[in-house]
């Protein structure tokens, strides 16, 4: 696994791409450094940080699109997937040599709040809370990057894929506040949830008795339960996207806390996406 | 070494592999031949453990390649059609990380890595970015990077197409050396370059097994028992078939074939099959009686090439005849399965 964190790592500067993003990041972060602590005389670099995530929406889609896509592209994977390594292995290397570029990136805009400590004094703990917050939250986006790179074939697509996922988990917050939260509409949307379970589990066993089985027994259960507990399905839309809401803790950041129950969370997405990534990967054996 | 059971790969509805089943004894080299998107590389894929089969089963030292991947892939080393080099990587940095990957322990990592380099003649080539290399110097990397784990099991796909032929005869020194401690699979569609390197010959077309056998004698069940002789004599069509008809009593039929040298009558000469005796003695003997020149004689060896045309075509026949309808999807599946 090291072999891959080290090569997937250094490819990032083997070529051009690597260099720019690092410029980029550091530019971008030096732009809203200068614009909010300089000119704003405003000694709390987390809010520069919270400034920051909107570039994540380009840098990162940007930093992931290659990771598997070019592998596919150019037929490398051929090497990787038939070498005796396990597949997970694989996925989680690939993870680390880009969440490590990303890392790099966070850890040369560091200098912004080491400068600013010579002049005055500046909020450290505050401000490290919001930093490793930030560091975490990019975890999240670049397991989101892998899983869509996992995808396609294609850079591009892995690209503008990895965009809109992104987008709409930075909007979620907006939009959850227009869905519906009555039961109607909260047994409708777990039925159709439900329904793309089993059509996943279909697609997994090839077997049209499992699927049918679980869309039939998860219906009875949702119908009984809905029956029996109206206010069980109050809001239910909401507490599901909330679980996607990962900016939603931007503001906990932003004030410089760092909670033990954000940290699992991000963590978990994380895994979630790798997961997810394993599996894609593993399909694509089947096919 | 290799057991290969009932192998089928279906891509959606298309069929690319179809009940496939063959083995491959240690030290053995085998070549796949068929057309273009008969299924060779698919079959291959699936032996390196790149993809899946939808059905059947395949064993590297008994080792299954689903159940047990892990240990089987150890056992392979994989050459596919296009060598996956990393294009930003020198030829040095690639070969270790490949052979870091493999398992090759550390220790020995450096010495293994300058070994293959030696082996396969691009240690000059050692700090060069792969996407600067040439074609052959590609499939020569790509060839180290499959041999790098000294793995039992070596598999080749098309390892010769793109190469000079300077180079083509290179690799095949190369592959002829790998018999005395590997079991090689190469597969090609050219005929005489699998004649030349194996032991033994797989024709596969259509996702299917059409003949497996050793290559001489695919050529003797094929010939249909008849020897063919071709000869030249310097006389006329007339003269020449005039002279030999006195020998037709004794099982030997000729065939005027042509004027290939000024002055000159190509004859076939086919010996009938229950003829025992060479007849290319008695040929010279009344030539020489007749006082014919004889230029050339020399017996026609039914090539690997017939043979192809002939499974190959027998094959459709009978595809025919056994499903009229599916004609037209089969032609298509051959092109997108490779």
């Amino acid at each position: 696994m090291s072999a891959i964190i080290k090569k997937d790592y250094r490819a990032y500067f083997g070529s051009l791409m690597g260099y720019v993003l690092l410029a980029g990041f550091a530019f971008f972060t030096a732009l809203l450094f200068t614009v909010i602590c300089l000119r704003g005389l405003n000694a709390d670099y987390s809010q520069v940080l919270d400034a920051t995530s909107v570039i994540f929406l380009i840098y990162i889609p940007l930093l992931t699109m290659r990771v598997f896509a070019e592998e596919a592209a150019q037929k490398t994977d051929q090497l990787l997937f038939t070498a005796p390594l396990r597949i997970w292995r694989v996925v989680l290397g690939k993870f680390l040599a880009a969440f490590l570029f990303f890392a790099t990136c966070m850890g040369v805009t560091l200098v912004f709040p080491l400068a600013l400590s010579f002049f005055g004094k500046i909020p450290v703990p505050a401000i490290t809370g919001a930093f490793l917050g930030y560091t975490l939250l990019g975890a999240a986006f670049v397991a989101v990057g892998v899983f869509m790179s996992s995808l396609s074939g294609s850079q591009i697509i892995a690209a503008f894929t990895t965009f809109g996922a992104l987008f709409v988990l930075y909007l979620l917050g907006a939009i959850k506040a227009i869905v519906p939260s009555d039961t109607m509409s909260s047994v409708i949307f777990v039925c159709v949830l439900l329904a793309f379970l089993s059509y996943l589990l279909f697609d997994a066993t090839r077997s049209l008795a499992a699927g049918a089985g679980l869309c039939l027994a998860g219906l009875i259960a949702v119908v009984a339960t809905a029956l029996k507990n109206r206010n069980m399905y109050e809001g239910l839309i909401v507490k599901f996207l909330d679980f996607f809401a990962v900016t939603a803790r931007f503001e906990n950041f932003a004030g410089g806390i760092l909670s033990v129950s954000d940290i699992v969370y991000y963590l978990s997405f994380t895994a979630a996406f790798l997961f997810f990534t394993v599996n894609a990967a593993e399909k694509r054996r089947w096919r | 070494m290799i057991s290969v059971k009932e192998l089928t790969k279906r891509y959606g509805a298309i069929t690319a592999v179809n009940g496939v089943s063959f083995e491959v004894s240690a030290g053995e080299i085998l070549g796949f031949l068929g057309p273009n998107g008969a299924g060779k590389t698919t079959t291959m894929n699936i032996l390196a453990g790149y993809i899946a089969p939808t059905s059947g089963s395949c064993a590297i030292d008994g080792l299954d390649i689903v159940e047990r991947a892990e240990e089987a892939r150890e056992r392979v080393g994989y050459l596919p059609e296009n060598p996956p080099l990393y294009n930003d990587m020198t030829v040095w940095e690639y070969l270790n990380f490949a052979a870091e990957i493999k398992k090759v322990d550390k220790k020995s990592r450096k010495r293994a890595v300058e070994d293959i380099m030696e082996k396969v003649e691009i240690a000059d080539m050692r700090g060069r970015l792969n996407r600067n290399l040439s074609k052959g110097y590609r499939q020569r990397v790509g060839l180290a990077q499959a041999l790098i784990a000294d793995p039992a099991v070596i598999i080749l796909d098309e390892p010769t197409v793109g190469l000079d032929p300077q180079q083509v005869s290179n690799m095949r020194g190369v592959i002829r050396e790998l018999r005395e401690r590997h079991t090689v699979i190469l597969s090609s569609h050219i005929l005489s370059e699998i004649s030349a390197m194996c032991d033994r010959v797989l024709i596969i077309n259509r996702g299917r097994v059409a003949a497996n056998d050793a290559a001489e004698r695919l050529s003797g069940s094929l010939s249909g028992g008849g020897r063919r002789y071709a000869a030249r004599i310097r006389a006329g069509r007339a003269e020449a078939l005039a002279a030999l008809s006195p020998l037709e009593g004794a099982g030997l039929k000729f065939e005027y074939d042509g004027e290939r040298e000024g002055g000159a009558s190509d004859v076939t000469i086919i010996a009938g099959e229950g003829l025992q005796t060479d007849p290319r003695e008695a040929v010279f003997g009344r030539l020489a009686e007749a006082g014919l020149p004889l230029l050339m004689l020399k017996p026609l060896d039914v090539s690997l090439e017939d043979i192809f045309i002939q499974v190959t075509a027998r094959d459709i026949l009978e595809g025919e005849a056994e499903e009229p309808g599916e004609a037209g999807e089969n032609t298509r599946e051959g092109e997108e399965a490779d």
